[in-house]
C-alpha cells in the first residue's frame, strides 16, 4: 500500500491507498511510532482507495486501535468501500471502531 | 511427440536446463505458439507483478518458476492440464514478494466470466491460503500470537530470516484452480511438515490480531477441504 499522514489540530490523518497486506507492517509500525510521539486525541484513517486488505492488515488496525486505546485516542476508519467494507462487516467491525462513509 | 502432455515453452532458463526439464516432465519443448493442441506450460525466471499478469493470460495453461535450479512441477500439475485449469508454480521466496493471489484470481475470472465481488472473494480466500502455505507449511513459523507490535515486529524478523534458510525458500507453493458449469475449484499446496486441521475453527475473539486468515477462508470459500496431511486446501467457490 502507499500511505501519508498529516497531523493537525490533534488529529493525525492517515491515507491507505492500495492493498494493505502483511507487507506493509513497517508503514502501520512508523504510524504507531508517530501516534506514541504526537499530542494527538483522534487517527482518522481514510480508506476511499484502499482496495483490499487481508487477516493481516485486519489485525493491524488492531494494533493500532490498542495503541490508541493507551492513549486514550479514538481511531476512526473513514470511507471503506466494497471488499474492505465487506471484511470489515464480517469481522465486526463497527463494534470494534467508529466507522464513517 | 505424439506421447507429448504439454508444450513448454521457456524464457530466461539455458536452453539445455529447459529441454532437460521438458524431456523429464515429458513435454515437447516450443519455440512460441503451443503445439498441435498441446497446453502450454511457461518456465520463466525472474517473475515481477507485470510478468506474472501476462504470463498467466491465455494460452498459458501452467506458469512454472525457474528458481533453485528447479522448475517446480508439483503433484496437482497433470490433473490441473487434464482438467483444463490454471497451475502456478512459485518459491516461497517470490511468492512472499509477489502476491501472487491478485493476478492469478483476475486470470481464472476472466476465463470464468466471474463478477467483480466474486473475484474479490476468491482473491482474498487465495491470499490468504497461500500466506498459510508460505508462512506455516513452508517456512514453518509456528503459529504464534501476534497480539502486541513489538510480537508483530519479531514474528516478521524471524519471516525474514526463516526466507534466507534457502532449504526452506526454495520450498514450492502451488496454486491450482479447475472449473465446472457449477463451481471454482481452487486449491494451495506448501511442502512443508503439514498440521492436522481441527474440523470446526474455535469461535473467534473479534480482536484478536492474528490466527485469522483460515476463518476468513472458511467465511469466503463455500467448501473447504485438506489433504495431504494438511499441505493442501481445496477452496470451492459456486459460480
Amino acid at each position: 500500500m502507499e500511505y501519508e499522514t498529516l497531523e493537525k489540530n490533534g488529529i493525525i490523518h492517515v491515507t491507505l491507498r492500495g492493498r494493505i497486506t502483511y507487507a506493509d507492517h513497517p508503514s502501520f509500525r512508523n504510524v504507531m511510532s508517530q501516534l506514541a510521539n504526537s499530542s494527538a486525541t483522534r487517527l482518522e484513517f481514510d480508506l476511499a482507495n484502499a482496495e483490499f486488505i487481508d487477516s493481516a492488515g485486519l489485525g493491524m488496525l488492531l494494533l493500532v486501535r490498542d495503541a490508541a486505546a493507551q492513549r486514550k485516542a479514538t481511531v476512526v476508519l473513514k470511507g471503506p468501500k466494497g471488499q474492505v467494507q465487506r471484511i470489515f462487516a464480517s469481522n465486526r467491525f463497527e463494534s470494534l471502531f467508529a466507522i464513517q462513509q | 511427440m505424439s506421447t507429448a502432455t504439454a508444450a513448454l515453452l521457456a524464457e530466461g532458463v539455458p536452453p539445455m536446463v529447459a529441454a532437460g526439464l521438458a524431456e523429464d516432465a515429458g513435454f515437447a519443448m516450443v519455440g512460441e505458439a503451443p503445439k498441435d493442441g498441446l497446453p502450454l506450460v511457461l518456465l520463466l525466471s525472474e517473475i515481477d507483478p507485470d510478468r506474472l499478469t501476462r504470463a498467466l493470460r491465455p494460452p498459458t495453461a501452467a506458469c512454472l518458476e525457474f528458481a533453485f535450479g528447479k522448475a517446480g512441477i508439483g503433484p496437482g500439475l497433470g490433473p490441473t492440464l487434464r482438467a483444463g485449469g490454471l497451475y502456478l508454480s512459485l518459491s516461497t521466496t517470490t511468492a512472499y514478494g509477489l502476491g501472487p493471489a491478485h493476478a492469478f484470481a483476475a486470470a481464472v475470472a476472466a476465463r470464468t466470466d466471474m463478477s467483480h465481488a466474486a473475484c474479490q472473494g476468491l482473491e482474498l480466500a487465495l491470499h490468504e491460503a497461500t500466506v498459510n502455505a508460505m508462512l506455516h507449511g513452508n517456512l514453518e513459523m509456528p503459529p504464534s500470537p501476534r497480539e502486541t507490535i513489538e510480537a508483530m515486529t519479531e514474528f516478521y524478523r524471524s519471516v525474514e530470516a526463516h526466507l534466507a534458510d534457502s532449504r526452506r525458500a526454495a520450498r514450492r507453493v502451488e496454486i491450482a484452480a479447475r472449473w465446472s458449469r457449477a463451481a471454482i475449484e481452487v486449491s494451495v499446496r506448501d511442502e512443508g511438515r503439514g498440521f492436522i486441521h481441527t474440523a470446526q475453527p474455535a469461535a473467534a475473539d473479534p480482536t484478536a490480531k492474528s490466527g485469522r486468515g483460515l476463518t476468513l477462508i472458511r467465511h469466503l470459500a463455500a467448501g473447504v477441504e485438506f489433504s495431504d496431511g494438511g499441505r493442501r486446501i481445496a477452496m470451492s467457490f459456486a459460480r
